[in-house]
């Protein structure tokens, strides 16, 4: 044979073209192919064939590996993946508790982190937002300031075209009219803006626009306003007496829910310019409005507000008030509810439901992630020997890290999942909660869609840190040895059970607390009777009529008394050189019976007395207290207050709670005088009334005011209703400390389970040489008491000093003794002592010769 | 049920035969049996395709002097393409079943 191999240059080619990994397979047959078509064919042949077969080793690629797959990081990670789920599997039971465990937690997350990052992205997302401005003042009087979140007409006038680096300003007001609906009227909110107001935000007019926005009877409105509508072109609505025909010349895209300002019609500022007496829009502190600015980018804030304060001490005598302007940005005004927003904007975040839903989240992960690890580290312990072989094999200790790092994560991922259902299912539960519209849709924006993915991050390195270090750092021989126990006593595995502990005790004594507290609020003696009052809005600015309507309530069967009032107003009272601040309502005599208020002293009004319109006031305890008054009755006051002049008191009456059992009792003064409009009409009924009898008051209001809808609450709803932060966070708590005492069990479940796998051969020894039940349970609970117990007081005291301070903030509050805590205490311990007893039973009625056996 | 190509088929066949062969000996066996010759980067073609069907599996074998000291791949017939096969083959031979008197009309067509 003269040349038995293949050409070389052939087998360059082969080289070249066949794919790296199926070079020795593809080759090897080649040359072996070679060699037998030799034999076969002879040399000729066999080189062409062979030649040729080189070239179409291209048709190989097709099923070349993609180049990520054969980095061996990736293969090693693939290996993980695959043993982590099938170590799942196995353990099926245990893990889904667990997985389920974590996913609680991560749904708590996931919703408080909805809910935070709703907030705080409100206003934000106009293409402006960081150049727009709200005007505020503040002014001071005898030595008290006063911040007012607002701004006067004249203000937004001046400003923009007095101080240089503001590039645009509109006023924002909003107001209410009558609009008819058939042959029914109804209220209806709207908005007073000005032109520049729709390129400050981002409005997109969906047809139509704004024009210049000059001529009062232009309008435009929303696009869920203008669905309402039957014809869109124009919309009546009453101002008074008076009838106002607008033309709707654009409509716009309704602003995003986390917007403060929700506009649905918006009418030209020219139009309020119109129907106001003149004084009105040259005031300077006339605070009823809002006034927003845009300024240039480069522009500085503080400069502009000196400016402001030029313009506004330069027409206007501030040295007495000392009033001054400042500037809010506008996407603060949301979270900074010092200031107040109203004034056609929204209501602001409530900064303690946002603190209570951020706990709650936060607590209820960490319990999560922690009652992982524990478990996980618990059932881990059989894979030691697992971890023992790949250590001998080479594996180093990072490498063992890695791969109990990528299993937590596994399981975190199917949490996630899981999480990502319940937050579904939850949803709208959680929106009541929160007072706040939230839409599946909405979990798909890329903030939540990264923030989840942080949270799941987070929780992976917080529940596979622990097991992960403790395996990796195991002794290869001990492993091999199936020496069962794992890092040392496992004090840190403790350490976070007893974290566990303190944090349930730490919600459950919250919720137990707010519970008592609201309970408290509701059922607190307001000083009046608040049963059976319904309380209609007035706004009439005849007082006959009203008296009228009085006097035909009072007629109605079922009707017991009838009063009319004001509502509280504030002011001020000079007394001897001090100054007090008082909440003052005009009534009438039938007020201190029908809300059922005790007379301390004095009389009450007499509507046959001529003088007690102008002369006589009645005021409470506090006020006589606050004024330093020794003999009350007879004392002339400085209060005039129209046709009043230094007035009498004439009575006292006990102390009553004005507004609501969650603010203090204000000195009042009550005056029967017509200085203020009627607002509210008290209706006291008989006990027993039905829809019926309710009707038959609708009726009559309608005789009285046809064009008005009838506006009623029940005074006993209206006072609960100023409960609704508490019970909002009563119903948080609840959710919260019911998850965290179900985790913490989890938890629980985890470590005493793992202890009690542990030593069921000592036990099984202990009980040959004749050990009690009870000395058994002894030897265990002996240990569990004691981080249970320092849990229970590591979780009580923090909580009772979060609570105290919470609850000052509450003028009528309950005592917070040692009661909840125990009480708390006693409820985790009951739980707890089950979880631990079931599972010690396993032990303690074991029959020792199934664990002595196997050796 | 993936479909399987006229050469997957015979290959396969040919795998079922024995315990496990490489590619130059199944490219002997299918020339002997077939009468035609082959070349083997369609064998491997197929042979890779089956592999990621699940149809065969395979594992490096030794290495010999012929090949340039480089390993064989043996590949194997797995149940599944055990399966695959004997579907085909029983739908193919209940046709055949049914061609008792081929029905030639010669010339008149």
């Amino acid at each position: 044979m003269v040349r038995s191999d293949p050409p070389k240059w052939a087998d360059w080619l082969v080289e070249r073209i066949c794919p790296e990994e199926y070079l020795e397979e593809v080759q090897g047959d080649l040359h072996e192919a070679f060699h037998w078509r030799k034999e076969a064919r002879g040399q000729g042949y066999a080189r062409r064939k062979f030649f040729w077969e080189a070239i179409i080793t291209i048709r190989l690629i097709r099923f070349k590996t993609p180049d990520i797959m054969k980095n061996w990081y990736f293969r090693l990670l693939k290996n993980y993946f695959i043993t982590g789920s099938r170590f799942l599997w196995k353990t099926r039971a245990l893990s889904s508790i667990n997985i389920f465990g974590l996913a609680i937690g991560i749904t708590f997350a996931a919703l408080s982190y909805l809910f935070l990052s709703n907030q705080l992205s409100f206003d934000r997302f106009h293409k402006n937002a960081d150049q727009l401005y709200r005007i505020t003042g503040s002014m001071e009087w005898n030595g008290n300031p006063e911040t007012m979140g607002g701004a006067s007409y004249i203000m937004g006038e001046a400003f923009p075209s007095q101080v240089p680096g503001i590039t645009r300003a509109s006023h924002i007001k909003n107001d209410l009219a009558l609009r008819p609906e058939g042959d029914d009227y109804d209220y209806q909110v709207f908005h007073y803006a000005d032109r520049d107001l729709f390129d400050m935000l981002d409005f997109t007019f969906i047809s139509g626009g704004p024009g210049d926005f000059e001529r009062p009877d232009q309008i435009v409105v929303s696009e869920s306003f203008a669905e309402s509508l039957t014809q869109t072109d124009d919309l009546t609505l009453i101002f008074g007496d008076q009838e106002e025909i607008f033309s709707i010349s654009g409509i716009f895209k309704d602003l995003p829910s986390n917007s403060t300002l929700q506009p649905q019609i918006i009418i030209p500022f020219s139009f309020w310019v119109s129907s106001v007496p003149e004084r009105r829009t040259v005031t300077w502190f006339d605070i009823n409005m809002n006034v927003f600015i845009q300024k240039s980018k480069e522009a500085e804030v503080e400069e502009i507000e000196k400016a402001m304060n030029e313009v506004m001490a330069a027409n206007f005598d501030v040295s007495e008030t000392k009033a001054r302007v400042h500037l809010q940005a506008f996407s603060d005004m949301h979270m900074d509810t010092s200031l107040g927003l109203g004034n056609g904007l929204r209501r602001a975040a409530d900064q303690e439901i946002l603190r209570v839903v951020f706990w709650i989240g936060l607590l209820c992960l960490l319990i999560a992630c922690f009652n992982y690890s524990n478990f996980a580290t618990g059932n881990f312990l059989s894979r030691s020997r697992e971890v023992a072989l790949r250590k001998v094999m080479g594996a180093p200790k990072g490498a063992i890290f890695q791969q109990f790092l990528s299993e937590s994560f596994l399981s975190t991922a199917l949490a996630g999942m899981l999480a990502i259902v319940l937050v579904i299912i939850v949803l709208p539960l959680f929106s009541i909660f929160v007072n706040e519209v939230y839409s599946p849709e909405q979990l798909l924006n890329s903030r939540f869609v990264l923030g989840f993915i942080g949270i799941l991050a987070i929780s992976t390195l917080l529940s596979g840190l622990y097991p992960s270090t403790i395996l990796s750092s195991r002794k290869v021989e001990d492993g091999l040895k199936s020496q069962i126990k794992v890092g040392g006593k496992s004090i840190f595995g403790w350490f976070l059970v007893m974290l566990q502990v303190s944090l349930t005790i730490f919600l459950i004594t919250g919720m137990l607390t707010v519970d008592r507290q609201l309970k408290h609020l509701v059922n607190f003696d307001l000083g009046y009777n608040d049963d059976n009052i319904l309380q209609l809005s007035i706004r009439d600015t005849s007082d006959r009529r009203v008296d009228r309507l009085q006097e035909q309530l009072k007629q109605l069967p079922f009707v017991a008394q009838v009063s009319a009032n004001s509502g509280y107003n504030g002011t001020d009272v000079v007394e001897e050189g001090r100054r007090i601040e008082v909440a003052h309502l005009r009534t009438d005599p039938e007020f201190l019976n029908l809300m059922g208020i005790e007379l301390v002293a004095g009389r009450n009004f007499d509507a046959n007395i001529q003088t007690d319109g102008r002369d006589a006031i009645i005021v409470n305890e506090t006020f006589v207290k606050a004024a330093q008054l020794e003999n009350p009755i007879g004392t002339q006051v400085p209060f005039d207050y129209g046709d009043l002049d230094g007035p009498r008191i004439i009575g006292v009456v006990k102390d009553y709670r004005m507004e609501s059992p969650k603010t203090a009792i204000e000195p009042l003064v009550m005056y029967i005088s017509p200085e203020y409009q009627y607002q509210n009409m008290l209706v006291q009924l008989q006990a027993g009334v039905s829809n019926q009898n309710l009707q038959q008051i609708e009726d009559l209001w309608r005789e009285f005011y046809p064009r008005q809808p009838i506006n009623y609450t029940w005074l006993d709803e209206l006072n609960e209703g100023e409960m609704q932060t508490e019970a909002q966070i009563r119903q948080l708590s609840r959710a919260g400390s019911l998850t965290a005492i179900i985790l913490a069990s989890l938890g629980l479940f985890g470590i005493v389970g793992t202890h009690v796998r542990q030593r069921l051969k000592e036990i099984s020894i202990r009980k040959v040489n004749g050990a009690s039940p009870w000395d058994i349970y002894r030897l265990f609970s002996g240990k569990f008491g004691t981080w249970l117990f320092l849990g229970f007081v590591l979780g009580a005291i923090p909580a009772v000093y979060f609570l105290k301070n919470w609850l000052d903030n509450y003028p009528e509050r309950i005592q917070l003794g040692l009661g909840t805590p125990l009480l708390s205490v006693l409820i985790c311990g009951l739980v707890f002592l089950a979880i631990i007893s079931l599972l010690l039973s396993r032990v303690i009625f074991v029959n020792p010769a199934v664990y002595l056996k196997d050796e | 049920m993936e479909s399987i190509g006229s050469l997957e088929e015979i290959i396969l066949m040919i795998l079922l035969r024995q315990e496990e062969c490489h590619g130059v000996e199944i490219a002997q066996q299918y020339e002997a049996a077939i009468k035609k010759t082959i070349s083997l980067p369609a064998i491997h073609v197929v042979l890779k395709r089956m592999e990621k069907k699940g149809w065969v599996e395979s594992k490096f074998g030794e290495p010999t002097a012929e090949r340039g000291g480089r390993r064989k791949r043996l590949y194997r017939a797995t149940p599944a393409g055990y399966y695959a096969i004997k579907e085909v083959q029983e739908v193919k031979s209940k046709l055949w079943a049914g061609i008792i008197h081929p029905k030639f009309n010669h010339g008149t067509i």
